[in-house]
């Protein structure tokens, strides 16, 4: 076998992903016309949000996620946030919006978010404006992440809170909090079982890829939206499969489903 | 044209990387397994660096915080700092090591119970943030209102011998919009992670190595 026992239909599924994506970047990348991506409210919002916060005198907060982490599942929702933190980085500079920066429990996330925020303020020329002390917080684990958070939202204020990337308990008390305080939410979760929260709590939500999405927006890259385009294929090919395969087992071909299943 | 090491190098290892993961995925096992278990190996030891550059980042920050004098929060947070820090450390080194008594001490009767002091605090907040979701404020959370209440009226052992439509209400709401919605967000979920790794691949990952 040339292909792994057990792994054919996923095989199958990241060569079909490879097509669509290397098609759409070829075609972005030789100038052809791509659809655009739709527009993200909560995209503005955050540029709102920061406006918002320069006018009322309290600052911006930044979760990059209590369960973020850059390994496993949960590296593509972190790396997401880190975007985010880099655009709303060179919005506090650039509008001279006060921000802090809530950084997750693994603390290997602590020397990234310095970079990005440094990098953030160089690019505006504001490098003179940043206080690493007040905006880069690290609270030790899950439980200090949580109390501390609380405590720097009630005690200083909230003009705007985002939280972007894998969030557990995060999407309840960021959100709760932060309307207490008269702020607005805006949050994207890469984690299923907590996006309730976000939906319920934040005023702008990016649920599920949406986040991803938004991310490759702001970036403002051709080729990074244009992948996207390609995602949305896999999406209409994986529909189209799930109806084949229903289909498939009502008329009795149940050892195909099963392969494919299994 | 010059070439840009500080960009290049980091994202052709990167490439590397990520190329050596997805063929030994879909390979049978072989050698290239055990170069995968090596690289695992190597990205836990660069991990646990990273970590090691972060504690040295703290000690800047607190050492800045005293040095500074500005704020008597931030000197006393600092101060309380470099007390756990040397404290834990001290006790490590040279009374029984990390599995002597003294370290299990402070970190199960300190450590411990002030985590879980800490934890405690979402008992009252978690309520109180769900009155704060049930306000109908939007339709997600008018739909949010109508199955959660059901549901919990579902879980109050007399509500369901009284109403049964309840208990059937509230199973067809489990298992049939809320598992759909499940999968169909777990699947669109999947493909973005894909694509951003495909992007991570390729170089058109902006913020990973720029």
């Amino acid at each position: 076998m040339i292909v792994r026992t057990g792994r054919e239909f996923e095989v199958l599924i990241l060569l079909l992903m490879i097509v669509y994506y290397v098609y759409w970047v070829m075609r972005s990348s030789s100038g052809k016309s791509i659809p655009q991506l739709r527009n993200f409210p909560a995209i503005n919002a955050i540029e709102e949000g920061v406006g918002r916060s320069v006018e009322i005198n309290k600052p911006v907060h930044y979760g990059l996620g209590d369960a973020s982490r850059l390994g496993g599942d949960r590296a593509a929702g972190t790396i997401s946030s880190l975007n985010f933190l880099s655009h709303t980085a060179a919005l506090c500079a650039r509008m001279g919006a006060k921000l802090i920066v809530r950084i997750s429990p693994n603390p290997h996330l602590y020397t990234q978010a310095e970079a990005i925020v440094t990098d953030a303020y160089m690019s505006e020329g504001k490098i003179e404006y940043l206080d690493k002390i007040y905006t880069l917080r690290y609270y030790g684990g899950s439980r200090g992440y949580m109390t501390g958070g609380i405590r720097d939202m009630t005690t200083l204020g909230v003009a705007l809170n985002v939280t972007m990337g894998a969030l557990s308990v995060e999407t309840v008390w960021a959100y709760a909090i932060c309307r207490s305080q008269g702020g607005m939410g805006v949050g994207g979760g890469s984690r299923w079982g907590m996006i309730f929260g976000l939906a319920m709590l934040a005023d702008y939500a990016l649920l599920g890829d949406e986040m991803y999405a938004a991310s490759a927006k702001i970036s403002g890259d051709r080729d990074m939206a244009s992948s996207f385009i390609g995602g949305d294929w896999m999406k209409f090919s994986l529909v189209v499969l799930t109806i084949l395969t229903s289909l498939a087992y009502l008329v009795g071909a149940q050892d195909l489903v099963s392969w494919i299943f299994r | 044209m010059s070439f840009d090491y500080k960009r290049n190098v980091p994202q052709y290892l990167l490439t590397l990387i990520i190329l050596v993961f997805l063929i030994e995925f879909a390979l049978p096992e072989g050698p290239l397994t055990i170069v995968k278990n090596e690289l695992t190996l190597w990205l836990t030891l660069i991990a646990s660096f990273t970590f090691f550059i972060a504690a040295v980042t703290l000690i800047i920050r607190y050492a800045k915080n005293l040095t500074e004098k500005k704020n008597t929060i931030n000197i006393l947070y600092a101060i309380e700092f470099f007390v756990i820090f040397v404290a834990y450390i001290g006790i490590a080194l040279f009374a029984g090591g990390i599995s002597g008594d003294s370290y299990k001490w402070l970190y199960t009767t300190l450590h411990g119970n002030l985590s879980q002091a800490a934890w405690v605090l979402y008992v009252f907040l978690e309520p109180w943030a769900a009155y704060k979701a049930f306000q109908l404020r939007s339709k997600e959370s008018i739909i949010l209102a109508i199955t959660g209440l059901t549901y919990i009226l579902y879980l109050a052992p007399s509500i369901p011998a009284v109403v049964p439509a309840i208990g059937t209400f509230a199973n067809w709401i489990v298992n049939v919009p809320a598992k759909g919605g499940a999968r169909g967000a777990i699947i669109t979920m999947g493909v973005g992670a894909l694509l951003l790794a495909l992007r991570m691949l390729t170089g058109k990952e902006k913020g990973i190595v720029d």
